[in-house]
C-alpha cells in the first residue's frame, strides 16, 4: 500500500468539501458549512493495471487535506500544502469568477510542490445548462494539468473518476521516479 | 395766474391729509432705517421675535438655524475651549460619560478595537501604581481558578494513591518503609513516586511535511487510533502553531498536546517527528526513552525516511521494533528507582569500604614493618653498648629514622647514627640525641686526659698522644689490636665534659705530629729542631716495641732524582741522630720521597715540603702499607 497526501484547493463555496464527502462517505448535503483551516479525510483506492504506467493492482491510501477556500489563509495553507503529491483544484461552473482563479490556485500549489500532480474539477455540472466542453478543452491544454473533469458532488458524476485520475497520475510519477 | 393759485388751493384742499400722512411715513421710514443701521437697537428689536420662534419650536425655523449654525459649531467649541477649558470640561463631563456608554453599547466591535491597545497599558500602569489593589481585585478570579485546578489534580493523585495503597499494602509497602528508612527520602515522597506512572498507547513516526505516517506501533490492549487522520491533524496543528504562534526570535516547538488523562508527546527531528500517545504523567524515563528512540531513528542508514514517498514498504525494517519498544516500555518511575537503588547503594558501599580498607591496610602493614625495624635498631644499639645507649629511643616512619635521648658524649652520639645507618642504609637519619654534659672543671679534664694517656702508655703495645683544648679532644696512637683501639676510644670519649672527640688510634701505625724542617738543598738538622727531635726520641723510647719509620721529603724545585736523593739524605741524617740517642737500628727504617708530604700543598720552593716525618709502627709481621 502506498500513502499519498493530496490537497483540495479552490475558491470559497465551489464544493471542495462536498466532493470529498461524496468520494469518501458517498453522501451529499445541500447545507453549506465553511471549512475553517483544514479538514483531513482518507480513502483507500484500488487502482487497476494501466498501460500508461501501473503494472499491477495497487492500493493507494489517499490522505485528503481539505483546505479552507479562497485566499484568507494563504500563508498557512502554503504550509499545509507541503509534502502533497497532488492537488484537486476545484472551480464552480456556475460562477465564472471561480474559474478565473483556477490558475492562481495551480500556481500556488506548484510553487510549494513543483513535482506535484494537478487535476481540475469543474463542479456543479448538474446546475450548469450550457456545454462545458470548451472549458474542459481549454484547461486540458494548460501545462501541468493531468486531467480536467466535469463533476457533480450532488449526483456523484465524475467524482470517482476525478480522484482515480489523480491517483493514477501520482502512481505514474512514482513509477517513473523508481525507474530513474 | 389766478387760475393756478386756485388750482393749488384746490390741490391743498384735496390732498392735505395724504401729504400729512406722507410726511409721517417719511419720518417713520427714517426712524426705521436708523433702527436697522444700529445693530444694538436692531437686535433688541429682534430678541422677543426670535425667542418666541424658538420657543414655538417651529421645525422649519429650527432646521434653518441648525443649518446656519452647524458650520461654525466646531470652531465655536474650540474657541470656547481656548477661552476657558475648565468650564467646557465641566459642561461636557456629564454628557460625555453617557455618550461613551451609548457608543460602546451601539458599536461594541469598533469600541473594543479602540480600547484594546489601551487596556494592557492601563493594566501595567495600574499594577505599577497599585500592585496590591490589583492583586486584591484579581484574587477572587485567579485564586479560584488555581484552587480549582489544584483540587482537580490532587483529586486524581489521591485516587491513584488510594489505589496504590489498597493494592500494594502488603510486601511493597514494607519495602517502601525500609527504603524510606535507608534512603532518607520520606515515605510520602516514595508513595508519590510510586503513584506517578505512564503508559504508551501508540507511537507514530510522522513525515514532517506531508504528515503521512512512515511507521507506527499501537498497544493492542487499547482501541486502535486512526493513524492517518491523527497524524494529518497533528501535522496541521504543528504547522498552525509554528506559523502563527511560535513566530519570533526563538524557534519554539509544540511538544505536547493534552486531552483528558492522556497526552500526545511530540519529539521533533529534522524531517520527521515521533508522536507518542501517553496515558498518565510522562515520566523522565519515558522522555529519555523517546529521545533515545528518535536518536536511533536519525542514525538509521538510507534516506527512505528523509525522502518518504508514501511507500511504507521502502522504510527501514528496524523502525517497527524501535517504535514497538517505545510502546511496550515500562515507565513506572517507582520500578526504576526500586531496581536501581540497591545496586547503587551496594556499589557505593563497596567502593567506600575499599577506599577505607586499602589505605588502612597499607598503613597498618607499614607500621608493623616500622615497629620491627625500631626493635631491631634498638637491639643493635644495646648490643653495641648496653650502658651508653640505654636511654636512646628509636622512631622509624617508613624511610625516616629518628634517634633521640641522652648519651654521654659526641662519640656515642655519632656511633648511634652510624649504627642506625648501617641497619637502614636507604633511610634518612635524624639524630636528636643529646650529650649529657655534667658539671666539670675544664682544667681538671685536661689533667684527667693527660693522666689517662700516661696510664694507657704503660700498657704493653699501647702508645697514645692526647691533645685536649676547651672540650675538644684529639687522640692519636697505636694499640696492639682493634679491640684495644675501641677500648681506648671509649675511655676517652666517655669522659664527662668531652664535647667533641676525634681519634686516629690504630692497630697498625700512627703518624706523629712532630716534623723536622730543613733548609734549601740541605740535609742538616737545624739547631732549632733539636727539641722536636728530643720529643720524638722520648716517644720512641716509651714504646720500645714499636718500629720508627722515617720519611724524608723535598720541595719541587730541581730534578726528581736529585730531590729523591736529598729526601733520602734527610731521612738518613735523622736516622743517624736517633741511632746516636740509643734507639736500635732494628727499629728504624727510612724512606725518601721527592716532593712534599701529602698534606702539604705542593708549591715550588715550599719550606714545609722540605721535611722529615715519623711513623710509629706496630711490630706485627703482617703489616703492609
Amino acid at each position: 500500500m502506498i500513502l499519498a497526501k493530496i490537497c483540495v484547493l479552490g475558491e470559497v463555496s465551489v464544493g471542495k468539501t462536498s466532493l470529498i464527502r461524496r468520494f469518501v462517505d458517498r453522501s451529499f448535503s445541500d447545507a453549506y458549512l465553511t471549512t475553517v483551516g483544514v479538514k483531513i479525510s482518507r480513502k483507500l483506492v484500488r487502482l487497476e493495471p494501466d498501460p500508461s504506467g501501473i503494472a499491477a493492482d495497487t492500493d493507494l491510501q489517499l490522505v485528503i487535506w481539505d483546505l479552507e477556500g479562497g485566499h484568507n489563509s494563504i500563508d498557512l495553507s502554503s504550509t499545509y500544502l507541503k509534502g502533497a503529491r497532488g492537488a484537486i483544484v476545484v472551480g464552480d461552473l456556475t460562477r465564472s469568477s471561480t474559474l478565473d482563479q483556477l490558475q492562481e490556485h495551480i500556481d500556488r500549489f506548484r510553487y510549494v510542490n513543483p513535482q506535484g500532480r494537478v487535476v481540475i474539477a469543474l463542479n456543479k455540472s448538474d446546475l450548469q445548462t450550457g456545454a462545458a466542453g470548451a472549458i474542459v478543452d481549454r484547461w486540458n491544454d494548460v501545462a501541468g494539468v493531468a486531467k480536467t473533469i466535469c463533476t457533480s458532488a450532488k449526483t456523484g458524476k465524475g467524482v470517482d473518476e476525478l480522484f482515480t485520475a489523480l491517483g493514477m497520475s501520482i502512481l505514474q510519477d512514482t513509477g517513473n521516479a523508481a525507474e530513474h | 395766474m389766478a387760475a393756478s393759485s386756485e388750482l393749488e388751493q384746490l390741490r391743498d384742499l384735496l390732498l392735505a391729509p395724504e401729504v400729512n400722512s406722507l410726511h409721517s411715513l417719511q419720518q417713520d421710514l427714517a426712524t426705521l432705517q436708523r433702527l436697522i443701521r444700529d445693530p444694538e437697537q436692531f437686535s433688541r428689536l429682534l430678541e422677543p421675535v426670535l425667542s418666541n420662534m424658538i420657543r414655538r419650536a417651529d421645525p422649519a425655523v429650527s432646521l434653518a438655524i441648525l443649518k446656519a449654525v452647524t458650520p461654525f459649531l466646531d470652531r465655536a467649541v474650540r474657541e470656547r475651549m481656548e477661552q476657558d477649558q475648565a468650564a467646557m470640561t465641566n459642561a461636557l463631563a456629564p454628557a460625555s460619560t453617557g455618550a461613551i456608554a451609548i457608543h460602546f453599547a451601539e458599536n461594541p466591535e469598533t469600541a473594543a478595537q479602540d480600547v484594546a491597545p489601551l487596556i494592557s497599558a492601563a493594566f501595567k500602569e495600574q499594577i505599577r501604581a497599585e500592585r496590591d489593589a490589583v492583586i486584591d481585585a484579581l484574587y477572587p478570579v485567579i485564586g479560584s481558578t488555581i484552587s480549582k485546578y489544584l483540587s482537580e489534580t490532587l483529586n486524581t493523585l489521591v485516587q491513584r494513591m488510594n489505589t496504590r495503597i489498597e493494592s500494594h499494602l502488603s510486601v511493597r509497602s514494607i519495602f517502601r518503609k525500609i527504603r524510606a528508612r535507608f534512603t532518607g527520602v520520606s515515605e510520602a515522597e516514595l508513595l508519590l513516586r510510586d503513584s506517578l506512572w505512564c503508559r504508551v498507547d501508540a507511537a507514530f513516526l510522522i513525515h514532517k511535511n506531508s504528515g503521512l505516517v512512515i511507521a507506527q506501533s499501537q498497544n493492542p490492549d487499547v482501541p486502535p487510533l486512526d493513524s492517518d487522520l491523527l497524524s494529518g491533524m497533528l501535522t496541521a496543528i504543528r504547522s498552525l502553531f509554528n506559523e502563527s504562534m511560535a513566530s519570533g526570535d526563538k524557534p519554539r516547538e509544540l511538544d505536547q498536546i493534552a486531552y483528558g488523562d492522556s497526552k500526545i508527546v511530540l519529539e521533533v527531528a529534522g524531517f520527521f517527528y515521533v508522536a507518542a500517545v501517553v496515558r498518565g504523567l510522562p515520566t523522565d524515563s519515558f522522555r529519555t526513552k523517546l529521545r533515545e528512540t528518535v536518536g536511533a531513528i536519525v542514525q538509521l542508514p538510507g534516506d527512505a525516511i528523509t525522502h518518504f514517498t508514501g511507500d511504507q514498504s521502502q522504510v527501514p525494517r528496524a523502525l517497527g521494533p524501535l517504535l514497538q519498544a517505545l510502546v511496550q516500555g515500562t515507565y513506572d518511575s517507582a520500578d526504576r528507582t526500586r531496581r536501581r537503588t540497591p545496586y547503587g547503594v551496594l556499589w557505593a558501599g563497596a567502593l567506600l569500604l575499599l577506599a577505607i580498607c586499602i589505605p588502612l591496610g597499607i598503613h597498618l602493614y607499614r607500621n608493623s614493618l616500622d615497629r620491627e625495624s625500631e626493635v631491631r635498631t634498638r637491639a643493635a644499639l644495646l648490643a653495641a653498648d648496653s650502658v651508653g645507649f640505654k636511654e636512646v629511643a628509636v622512631e622509624i616512619d617508613r624511610d625516616r629514622v629518628q634517634l633521640s635521648g641522652p648519651v654521654s658524649n659526641e662519640y656515642q652520639r655519632a656511633s648511634a647514627s652510624r649504627l642506625a645507618g648501617m641497619l637502614s642504609p636507604e633511610a634518612e637519619i635524624t639524630n636528636h640525641i643529646t650529650t649529657r654534659s655534667g658539671p666539670y672543671l675544664p682544667i681538671l679534664l685536661g689533667k684527667q686526659v693527660e693522666a689517662l694517656g700516661a696510664t694507657l702508655n704503660t700498657v704493653e703495645g699501647v702508645l697514645v698522644q692526647t691533645h685536649y683544648h676547651d672540650g675538644g679532644l684529639v687522640v692519636a696512637g697505636l694499640a696492639p689490636d682493634s679491640a684495644t683501639v675501641e677500648g681506648i676510644n671509649r675511655t676517652f670519649a666517655d669522659l664527662p665534659g668531652v664535647r667533641s672527640f676525634r681519634s686516629t688510634v690504630s692497630a697498625h701505625e700512627f703518624e706523629m705530629v712532630e716534623r723536622l724542617l730543613f733548609a734549601f738543598n740541605s740535609t742538616e738538622i737545624r739547631p732549632v729542631d733539636r727539641a722536636v727531635l728530643e720529643r720524638v726520641i722520648r716517644v720512641a723510647r716509651q714504646a720500645p716495641w714499636a718500629g720508627v719509620h722515617i720519611i724524608g721529603h723535598s720541595d719541587l724545585t730541581g730534578e726528581d732524582n736529585a730531590n729523591r736523593r736529598i729526601a733520602l739524605g734527610r731521612a738518613t741524617s735523622v736516622r743517624a741522630l736517633l741511632l746516636q740517642s740509643g734507639i736500635p737500628s732494628s727499629r728504624l727504617s727510612i724512606e725518601g720521597n721527592p716532593g712534599p708530604p701529602p698534606d702539604v700543598i705542593p708549591s715550588g720552593q715550599d719550606s714545609l715540603g722540605r721535611c722529615v716525618r715519623f711513623r710509629l709502627r706496630s711490630p706485627k709481621p703482617d703489616f703492609s702499607e
